[in-house]
């Protein structure tokens, strides 16, 4: 039987395929025969990719049901960092579990989708290399036991993210968009990499295990079988309720800004969509991008734990950070995909800004505090976001494959050359109907459902959020029913020959296909319809296990915030010892914390006093195949302790369907849906929006058009404060030894030589004869000196000579 | 600190001022007084021995450099071995083998010298 | 003094060194024909030698110095002589191929690659200001005729001229500081000056200690090439030969660190002297990294991109030497961090030069980047290792260069160094340094490869292949399993910090 235990096989699998293709290069290589391998060699990586993809669905499927939600844990003690010991291991609870069915499941399609798609390319093997090598990234990343390990492998699928998109480097836009990609999600991950490194010096540890996960009663992980939850892990407990996790919270935050294209780092990701098609289904829909909304889901205490921040005097809870910055580019990415002609880069900024209504979900849960200093808990937006997450993969995937195969068809990729595709590419046309339905909220496909939790937690949360996102969720219909509109009905306008000399757009054609000149546009080959249809499928059900009532996702999937957080201030007199000082301070407002002597359960063997940095390592013997063994060690007391568990405040409770709201928010969100869906339909029937056509726009109005179509002209933004000073800087620092110096030594010659021309008077008017000599001295030294100007040595001399100055003059103190 | 250096900075700076206004007074005395007749002759660099035949400027073979190198480099380190040859029976044995080990390792570079042909002139 | 057979137990590394570069100068003289591959193994043999009797001391050796003082065999040592040693055996396996092809084959050049590694040594085991500076004059005359090393070339002849003039300039200063050092503290010694330093009323108002203090930073910052001292750099890497440049790079600047962290680590315990050389360092360190990042953008030339690098990688390693003075607390979590740093940086610097020394196009040297153009493909390992050394340089996991960047940066993020902007420095520096490392990425695998006459050519006989193998293991491996040294790295920087602590009592 297969069971969890095969865990590390998944992300193994694909690596294997990838060092095949490597190994296999290098050998024609070194036999001379070329490095290209042969296409069948493909085949070895999409069935690889396949028995990976079964495994996954067979270990999620032990760990969310023959298991019931109960992790599986494995590692081993890989390395130590100071006094803290990083075990490099797998671990796979119930939300990797749904991970991993969305992230193989869409590899696996878009790998055998790839087959038909990038048949006889010249480097179609390359291509399955680079696929292979981001498929084991990002399952690595999903199954990861440790921050450092899910950072590993984050770097990783960048990097493979960035080959994938430089593909057809040919294109000078691919390599341009590669680099911009690479090194813009980069700035993230710095931010990202700070915050872990502050996270394993203030706690000690990277192990999710010890960090956020638990179970619903706030007992530590054990061998008792409980259903794991995301919540306060015993190593968090001495940072609970201070703003150092805030920060922390930020700046791993600011590793998802980069990688799941939020504002201000979301500049990358319609740029890539110069990537083959595939790969933007892959890693720019459907996985990699949503690894930043996983990302935060993961370390969700972190964010939900902390202090609220204080910035210039605003004060705010680093999720209510999240929920707006995701508000607002899912709003600005919904209006900039309003005037996008290229039918990816509309679906481009169509997940920038699913990916914020993610992050809405994420950022409208976990606790608020009150007016009167009680916490409350808002239970719906954590899972909303996960299960809106994979859902979108799916319809996400399932529409950028399905204009991969309109591209295929009509070889352009202007929707505007498009029209009346329906009745050509009858296959394509009803999948990508039903993603599209699915995007934009129709009842009862999957995009309806998740969509509407995340309106439920924004309701929950903040009315304005709300009716923001609602706003969105029309703006989204809007543009999806323009799209399809105008590309699929109506009459065929003719592609790539309606229209010459449009070569920004052209460039595709040859790559994108192996035939130029079109006719028709035709139906895509079986190979490529098969994943189509099955991922249609699943967006039309995988929203059926979230239902209002019966939420198995939900119950699956969830945060929890640790027992005696959420408790009254009256309460906390109980618990008091339980929580460090700064919590303690934070619950009780008024100052009503008693000085309470010992509580009679906590014996002091417990030690519950706030751990000293790094004075608990983990146990280093490896533990062995240890679905039930977890690193926390047993003097570690659970938060609360056992006498809570049966406490009537538990917040593990089952939300509260309220299921008139249910009804009042599917409604609303219906009408929105539907408004757009008129508004478009009616506005590009027949074309009538065409707001391309000069004249067609009032001033004012082609303002605000020029707003969109330029994409706020961010890039335009970066490129002026960014790209250009940082050149600025780097031609300053080079020219430093040309110019500066320069300047330098010719200020010393000039002065040198001024003496000298003076000295030289001083000769001839004053000391005519005698002292000759000495204006001859002086006369060699300014020459010496005007030589200096050409020779660069002598720079250079100067230059540490002013350094040995600078030196002393930093370290000494003037008296 | 320097206190006790300050005398002696005036004390130069005396002597530095009494040297200039003496050189500044003699040639002003002399430019006064002095007679002014030119010739030829006087105005050669040396009044006396031979005439200067072309410039200073000769460029030496690049020989002469090596081998006064080789002979500063071999000269300074065998002055080594007086100071050694003072204090020898002070040091004994020990300083017996260590200065064995120098002379070993200045006997190793003169015979890569001799066998690179260094002390070869052509 | 007495000098036993211990003492000469203890610096037996250094003198099988010494001595063998002095045998295969004398053999190479003597029987003039013989094979420089054979001169070549035979001091790779001799590496491997010293190697395996520095190995002995691993990790801890011995704290007592001996020499009376001057020589202090402890862990610290071992650990940076076994970096040198693996620098230098690395470049003999890379050089070997190169010049034969240059066609200056001769027994000097490996002689001076021994004698480079024993001045390094000699500093990295010094206990006394002297021995610092012999082991500092050893090592740059040597790197000097290196320079200088293809006489034919004009660009050589002018590298090796400028190194020297501005070397001699540098180690002129540190004399001068040595000097004022010894004016304050009576002796050169590291623990007697330590004693004075840290005894002294007001040392950190000393005008004298500070002067020398700040003189012998200029000689250290010269040697491993920091800002404003980087000056000869980028001409320096660019004239020398290739492979002298790979050597050049990573051992002076294991050996100028070395010191440098000897030095500042034990000799000046005042907190308050620790804190505000510590403020100057960082400004350094702050300094050398913008400069040095933002400066190899725009390189065309790979030798001047490496040596911008080089450069940059410097200021990385002074952020480490900055959590050193300003943590007293912890003065080893710098220590180790600058140990793990200066290996990983010699096997991933070694790996890059270690591919441009493989490839030649019509004859010459490949060294302007475009050339690169599709190297990935048409060489798949060159190509790969390229791609690996330089994501290691730019720090991506899963290699050598991200843990020592993370080791850095945890050392600096420690509250008691407080020194937030330095780490915010590193981290965006960091950034910038992507976008250059991964532009010879984007050269070799994003751009059509080159075919017919123009083409590169690589040519990788066993030595080279052997050193860059060794190279990439090296990167690859401290990457994947870095716990070992790790450890051992810390075991040391604790006998370091011990051994400061010793010389105060």
């Amino acid at each position: 039987m297969v069971d969890v235990h095969y865990t590390p096989i998944i992300p193994l699998l694909p690596l294997v395929s990838f060092a095949l293709f490597v190994l296999g290069a290098s050998v024609r290589s070194w036999l001379g025969k070329g490095a290209r391998l042969s296409d069948q060699v493909a085949y070895v990586s999409v069935a690889l990719m396949g028995v990976s993809w079964l495994l996954a669905l067979a270990v999620a499927f032990d760990v969310l049901v023959l298991r019931s939600g109960q992790p599986y844990y494995y590692a081993y003690p890989w390395l130590s960092v100071g006094s803290v010991l990083i075990r490099f291991g797998f671990m796979v609870d119930p939300m990797s579990a749904v991970m991993l069915i969305v992230v193989a499941t869409v590899a696996f399609g878009v790998q055998w989708y790839s087959l038909g798609y990038i048949a006889g390319d010249e480097k179609q093997p390359r291509f399955f290399a680079y696929l292979s090598l981001f498929s084991s990234a990002m399952l690595a990343l999903v199954v990861a036991n440790t921050l450092l390990e899910l950072f590993f492998a984050w770097e990783i699928m960048g990097l493979a993210s960035y080959l994938l998109i430089g593909f057809w480097y040919e294109k000078p836009a691919a390599m341009r968009a590669a680099k911009k990609a690479f090194v813009v999600t980069r700035v993230g991950d710095t931010f990202f990499f700070i915050g872990m490194l502050w996270l394993v010096l203030q706690t000690g540890t990277t192990d999710f295990a010890n960090l956020v996960l638990g179970t619903a009663h706030g007992g530590a992980l054990s061998a008792t079988g409980e259903n794991a939850v995301i919540t306060g892990g015993p190593y968090l407990k001495a940072l609970m309720g201070t703003t150092t996790l805030g920060w922390i919270a930020l700046l791993i935050y600011g590793g998802a800004v980069g990688k799941s294209a939020q504002f201000p780092l979301h500049v990358w990701l319609p740029d890539a969509m110069e990537g083959p098609t595939p790969v933007s289904a892959l890693i720019h829909a459907a996985t990699m991008v949503a690894a930043g909304v996983y990302l935060v889901a993961r370390m969700y205490p972190i964010f939900d734990l902390a202090a609220p921040l204080t910035v210039l005097g605003i004060t705010f809870r680093p999720l209510g950070l999240v929920a707006l910055v995701g508000l607002g580019t899912a709003l600005m990415a919904a209006y900039i995909a309003f005037s996008q002609s290229d039918i990816k880069r509309i679906l481009a900024y169509s997940t920038i800004s699913q990916l914020g209504f993610m992050f809405i979900g994420l950022g409208c849960g976990g606790t608020v505090v009150g007016e009167n200093g009680v916490r409350t808990f808002l239970a719906i937006g954590f899972s909303a976001a996960m299960f809106h997450l994979m859902t979108h993969a799916f319809f996400k995937g399932l529409l950028f494959l399905g204009s991969g195969s309109v591209i295929h068809g009509t070889g352009t990729q202007d929707i505007w050359k498009m029209g009346g595709l329906w009745r050509h590419m009858r296959w394509t046309a009803i999948t990508f109907l039903i993603g599209y339905a699915a995007l934009a909220g129709v009842a009862p496909l999957a995009g309806f459902w998740s969509k509407d939790q995340i309106l439920e937690a924004a309701w929950e949360y903040n009315r304005l959020i709300f009716w923001g996102a609602l706003l969105g969720a029309g703006m989204t219909a809007f543009y999806m029913t323009r799209l399809w509109t105008v590309a699929f009905t109506g009459q065929w306008s003719g592609g790539e020959a309606a229209a010459t000399g449009h070569q920004a757009v052209g460039g595709h054609g040859q790559h994108d296909h192996g035939h130029g000149g079109h006719g028709l546009p035709h139906e895509s080959p079986r190979s490529m319809l098969i994943p189509l249809v099955a991922l249609a499928g699943l967006a039309a059900v995988a929203g059926f296990v979230g239902l209002p009532k019966a939420n198995r996702f939900g119950e699956m999937v969830k945060y929890v915030p640790p027992p005696g957080w959420l408790e009254p201030a009256g309460a906390v007199e109980e618990h008091a010892l339980h929580l460090p000082t700064p919590l303690r301070m934070a619950q009780a407002p008024g100052g009503t914390v008693p000085d309470s002597p010992a509580v009679p359960h906590s014996s002091p063997a417990e030690g519950d006093s706030p751990r000293p940095y790094g004075a608990q390592q983990l146990a280093p013997e490896p533990l062995q195949g240890g679905a039930l063994s977890f690193p926390t060690e047993e003097g570690l007391p659970a938060v609360g302790g056992e006498a809570h568990a049966g406490a009537a405040h538990t917040p593990a409770g089952h939300h509260e369907v309220d299921m008139g709201l249910v009804w009042r928010i599917g409604l609303l969100s219906t009408l929105a849906a539907l408004l757009g869906i008129l508004l478009g339909a009616s506005g590009y029937r027949g074309r009538r929006f065409n707001f391309r056509a000069p004249g067609a726009l009032t001033p004012m109005e082609s303002a605000v058009y020029a707003l969109s179509l330029n994409k706020f002209y961010l890039d335009e933004i970066y490129w002026a404060i960014l790209v250009t000073p940082l050149f600025w800087v780097t031609r300053t620092a080079r020219a430093v030894d040309q110019a500066i110096i320069d300047g330098l030594v010719n200020g010393a010659g000039l002065v040198t030589r001024g003496i000298s021309v003076l000295s030289r008077l001083v000769d001839i008017w004053v000391v005519d004869g005698l002292v000759n000599f000495s204006g001859w001295i002086c006369g060699r030294l300014g020459q010496g000196l005007r030589r200096l100007q050409t020779g660069q040595v002598q720079n250079y001399v100067l230059v540490v000579f002013i350094g040995v100055l600078l030196v002393i003059a930093a370290l000494v103190p003037s008296r | 600190m320097l206190n006790p250096y300050i005398p002696v900075l005036i004390l130069m700076a005396v002597a530095v001022a009494v040297a200039a206004g003496m050189s500044v007074a003699t040639s002003l005395i002399a430019r006064i007084f002095r007679l002014r007749r030119p010739n030829p002759i006087k105005s050669q660099p040396y009044e006396c021995g031979m005439t200067p035949i072309g410039g200073a400027r000769v460029r030496f073979s690049v020989k002469f450099y090596l081998v006064a190198m080789l002979f500063i480099l071999f000269d300074v380190e065998a002055i080594f071995l007086y100071p050694w040859a003072v204090v020898h029976r002070h040091l004994g044995w020990l300083g017996l083998v260590e200065m064995g080990l120098f002379i070993g390792i200045l006997a190793a570079g003169y015979l890569y010298l001799w066998k690179r042909g260094a002390f070869e002139w052509d | 003094m007495q000098i036993t057979p211990r003492d000469i137990w203890n610096i037996s590394p250094h003198l099988v060194v010494a001595a063998l570069g002095l045998i295969i100068l004398l053999i190479d003289a003597i029987w003039p024909r013989i094979s420089k591959r054979q001169l070549a193994n035979l001091a790779l043999l001799g590496l491997i030698g010293a190697g395996a009797l520095q190995a002995r001391f691993w990790p801890r050796g011995q704290v007592t110095p001996v020499l009376g003082g001057m020589i202090v065999p402890d862990g610290y040592t071992a650990f940076f002589n076994l970096v040198l040693l693996v620098g230098a055996g690395i470049s003999l396996l890379l050089s070997t191929d190169y010049l034969e092809w240059d066609g200056s084959a001769h027994g000097e050049y490996h002689a001076l690659v021994l004698f480079t590694a024993f001045g390094g040594m000699v500093m990295a085991a010094a206990g006394h200001l002297i021995v610092v500076f012999l082991g500092l004059e050893i090592l740059s005359i040597s790197l000097y005729i290196l320079a200088g090393y293809q006489r034919e070339r004009r660009e050589s002849q002018e590298a090796a001229l400028k190194y020297f003039l501005l070397g001699a300039f540098a180690s002129a200063f540190f004399l001068y500081g040595m000097a004022l050092v010894y004016g304050y503290a009576g002796s050169l010694d590291l623990h007697a000056i330590a004693r004075a330093a840290g005894a002294g009323q007001g040392a950190a108002a000393n005008q004298l200690l500070l002067t020398g203090i700040g003189l012998l930073l200029v000689g250290f910052g010269f040697k491993v090439a920091v800002v404003p001292f980087h000056i000869w750099t980028p001409d320096v890497y660019e004239g020398a030969p290739t492979s002298a440049t790979a050597f050049m790079s990573v051992v002076a600047k294991a050996a100028g660190f070395a010191a440098f962290v000897r030095v500042f680590a034990l000799a000046f315990p005042g907190a308050d002297l620790r804190h505000q050389v510590g403020a100057v360092v960082a400004s350094i360190a702050m300094l050398t990294m913008v400069v040095g990042n933002t400066a190899a953008v725009l390189q065309t030339n790979i030798k001047r991109l490496l040596a911008y690098s080089s450069i940059a990688h410097a200021g990385y390693i002074l952020v480490g030497v900055v959590a050193v003075l300003r943590n007293p607390a912890a003065p080893a979590e710098g220590v180790s961090a600058v140990l793990f740093y200066t290996l990983a940086y010699t096997f991933m610097n070694l790996g890059a030069f270690a591919v441009v020394l493989a490839l030649r196009r019509r004859g010459e040297e490949l060294l302007n980047i475009e050339e690169y153009a599709g190297l990935g493909f048409r060489y798949p390992w060159l190509g790969a290792l390229m791609a690996l050394f330089m994501l290691s340089l730019a720090g991506m996991p899963p290699t050598a260069g991200f843990f020592a960047k993370l080791y850095l940066i945890r050392a600096a993020l420690s509250p008691l160094v407080g020194m937030w902007w330095l780490v915010i420095t590193l981290a965006l520096t960091s950034v910038v340094s992507f976008y250059y490392y991964i532009r010879v990425v984007t050269v070799m695998y994003m751009r059509p490869a080159v075919e017919g006459e123009q083409a590169p050519q690589a040519s990788a006989g066993p030595h080279l292949g052997t050193g860059l193998a060794l190279a990439a293991l090296g990167t690859i491996l401290l990457g994947l399993i870095p716990a070992g040294i790790l450890q051992a790295a810390q075991q040391i920087a604790e006998g370091l910090v011990e051994l400061g602590g010793m010389a105060l009592r």
